[in-house]
């Protein structure tokens, strides 16, 4: 039988709802990018049944790819899933190990490599060339800044966060040649109990024309009227908040957008007082036309929005409103 | 998933008390102040809520320069009964494995029953950096177990597990179980952190913590290299609207009403 080689490259997927989880693309665009190629990348899909995302990976992405099969591969199970990554890396002698940077993956990745003395840069947005090899760009102080990170390892493990490493709609080679192996599982010190579907959420939410937004701009829940007068202007409407809008209580949390919330497309997204955080506009940055009122001016929001505004918005969404009742609205 | 409200010392099967670690980290604010980073602050305060319950011992730990000291004053304050500065000198705060392997040193040194602990909890990402490496790193490199992003944890130091919940993409949440001892990084949630009390802050205030030099423990190569960090070149599609604010919000509301939003 014959079995995967080494390669440079060893991009790290998993099953997901529909076959391959949709996070995938995140991790092979990063490998692309860094120059990966069916002669010197694998695709590894971990999983307790791997086949048919294995089968999706090999035919979406055109690279060669290992469907590693085992009982108890799951990554939030971090323990085995990092220890069945590991014994993977040994064999296959990877300079860089590319993964989503998924909240699971928060824990793998770090746990991966200081298990294998490797580098490990997380939550990469961008890439440059550097005299001794890929220079990786990551945002830091909440998206305010961006770093430039070099590696100084043989190995490297790296995470990518989604939209900065598209893939090509239309594969650059032929669907990849599909290895399959069984995972010796080492045991874990972890149980995966249950698995609970979110607090239901807000149905006004992925059904709303127009969301309006409140950050932490906000300031106190007194002026959460404002975001709710500015809704009401629009038909299909809803009100929405970033997490620490809702951690402070000022909304439920079913009124959450971003990662750890609801995913919103609306035609019209109005983000108040909102900084931009990755972990925000992952849940978002979908809207048709995004609107962002923000008194930073170097707040990352005006780096996703189409319209900006640098204003408070206890200044200016009354002066919007006084706007609409001019215009009789 | 209540935690257990026990209301005396529950002995850990070592026979000391229940033992938490917390790690911290210093960040500068809106004034160029050291204050607590807002992440550990609720690792800390999960640890304190533990205290509450179990009556656990809390042990806070810092890797900073000098004048980290107020953060770990503030940890006492908000009611951790010991802490440890680990002092730093020089221009590049360690991070990443340096980082995690300076704790792993520091808690290592803790005297041999002290340094039982059930649990070490750590924030799920800092305000600054937000890699969100160093609990995931001081977990391998301490061989413990390990789950990050905890919205929820219930501690049964006697059957030597802690049930937890991570919340995931899309809110979905994972009830996991992990044998003790036990690496948990906390994420933020509406369990905010806890002012300090007038009694523990007059006790924080009088309180020595011991400080470790960086410079004594073992020298590990770090294994990225930070080249620069500036804002980024703002390549955007957006149009910024200028004037003065009712200009504006009269612009604004031309702009919407003519794409037919109003």
């Amino acid at each position: 039988m014959k079995e995967a080689k080494n390669a440079e490259f060893l991009i790290v997927a998993g099953p997901g709802a529909k076959g391959l989880d949709d996070s995938a693309k995140d991790a092979a665009g990063l490998a692309l990018a860094l120059g990966a190629k069916p002669e010197n990348a694998l695709l590894l899909v971990l999983g307790e049944d791997p086949e048919k995302a294995a089968e999706m990976a090999a035919a979406r992405f055109g690279l060669p790819v290992l469907a590693l099969a085992g009982e108890g591969l799951h990554p939030a199970i971090g323990d085995a899933f990092a220890a069945a990554l590991a014994s993977t890396v040994l064999r296959v002698k990877p300079r860089f190990i590319l993964l989503a940077h998924t909240i699971s993956n928060m824990d793998v990745a770090p746990l991966l490599a200081t298990k294998l003395k490797a580098a490990c840069v997380t939550g990469v947005t961008g890439l440059e060339d550097g005299e001794s090899g890929p220079i990786f760009l990551r945002p830091t102080a909440s998206g305010k800044l961006l770093a430039r990170i070099s590696v100084n390892a043989s190995c490297a493990v790296v995470t990518a966060l989604p939209g900065g490493f598209p893939v090509p709609e239309k594969p650059s080679f032929p669907p990849g040649e599909i290895f399959r192996e069984q995972a010796v599982t080492p045991g874990s010190r972890m149980r995966l109990l249950e698995e609970l579907a979110p607090a239901s959420a807000d149905m006004g939410l992925s059904a709303a024309d127009v969301v309006v937004a409140a950050g932490r701009g906000i300031g106190c829940t007194e002026n959460l009227e404002l975001i709710e007068r500015l809704a009401a202007l629009f038909p299909r409407s809803a009100v929405a908040g970033s997490r620490p809008v809702c951690d402070a209580g000022w909304l439920p949390a079913n009124r959450q957008v971003g990662v750890t919330g609801a995913t919103v497309t609306p035609k019209l997204y109005i983000a108040c007082g909102i900084s931009g955080v990755f972990q925000h506009v992952a849940g978002m940055i979908g809207s048709n036309l995004i609107v962002a009122i923000n008194k930073d001016p170097g707040a990352p929001i005006f780096s996703v929005a189409h319209l900006g505004v640098v204003e408070d918005l206890t200044a200016f969404i009354p002066a919007f409103l006084e706007e609409a009742e001019k215009a009789g609205a | 998933m209540a935690a257990d409200k026990a209301g005396f010392v529950q002995l850990h099967s070592s026979g000391f008390g229940v033992n938490i670690f917390v790690c911290l980290k210093m960040v500068k604010d809106a004034d160029g102040k050291p204050v607590m980073d807002a992440s550990g602050s609720y690792a800390l305060e999960e640890a304190l809520r533990q205290k509450d319950c179990l009556g656990a011992r809390v042990t806070a730990f810092c890797l900073g320069p000098v004048e980290a000291g107020p953060v770990l004053i503030r940890a006492l304050a908000m009611g951790a009964d010991e802490a440890r500065h680990i002092a730093f000198n020089g221009q590049v705060q360690p991070s990443g494995l340096v980082l995690a392997r300076a704790l792993a040193c520091a808690v290592r040194m803790e005297p041999e029953k002290a340094g039982a602990f059930d649990l070490i909890l750590c924030g799920a990402a800092s305000e600054d950096n937000g890699s969100g490496r160093t609990g995931p790193m001081l977990a391998g490199l301490l061989d413990l177990s390990l789950a990050g992003c905890v919205v929820e944890l219930s501690h049964y130091p006697q059957k030597g597990v802690v049930l937890v919940t991570r919340e995931v993409e899309s809110g979905r949440r994972l009830v996991l179980e992990l044998d003790l001892p036990a690496l948990l990084t906390i994420q933020t949630t509406t369990r905010q952190p806890r002012y300090p009390s007038l009694s523990n802050l007059l006790r924080a205030n009088r309180a020595t913590v011991p400080a470790i030099a960086f410079d004594s423990l073992p020298e590990v190569g770090p294994t990225e290299t930070l080249l620069s960090e500036e804002a980024p070149c703002a390549v955007s599609r957006v149009e910024m609207l200028s004037g003065s604010t009712a200009e504006k919000a009269a612009l604004l509301f031309k702009m919407l009403g003519d794409r037919g939003f109003l």
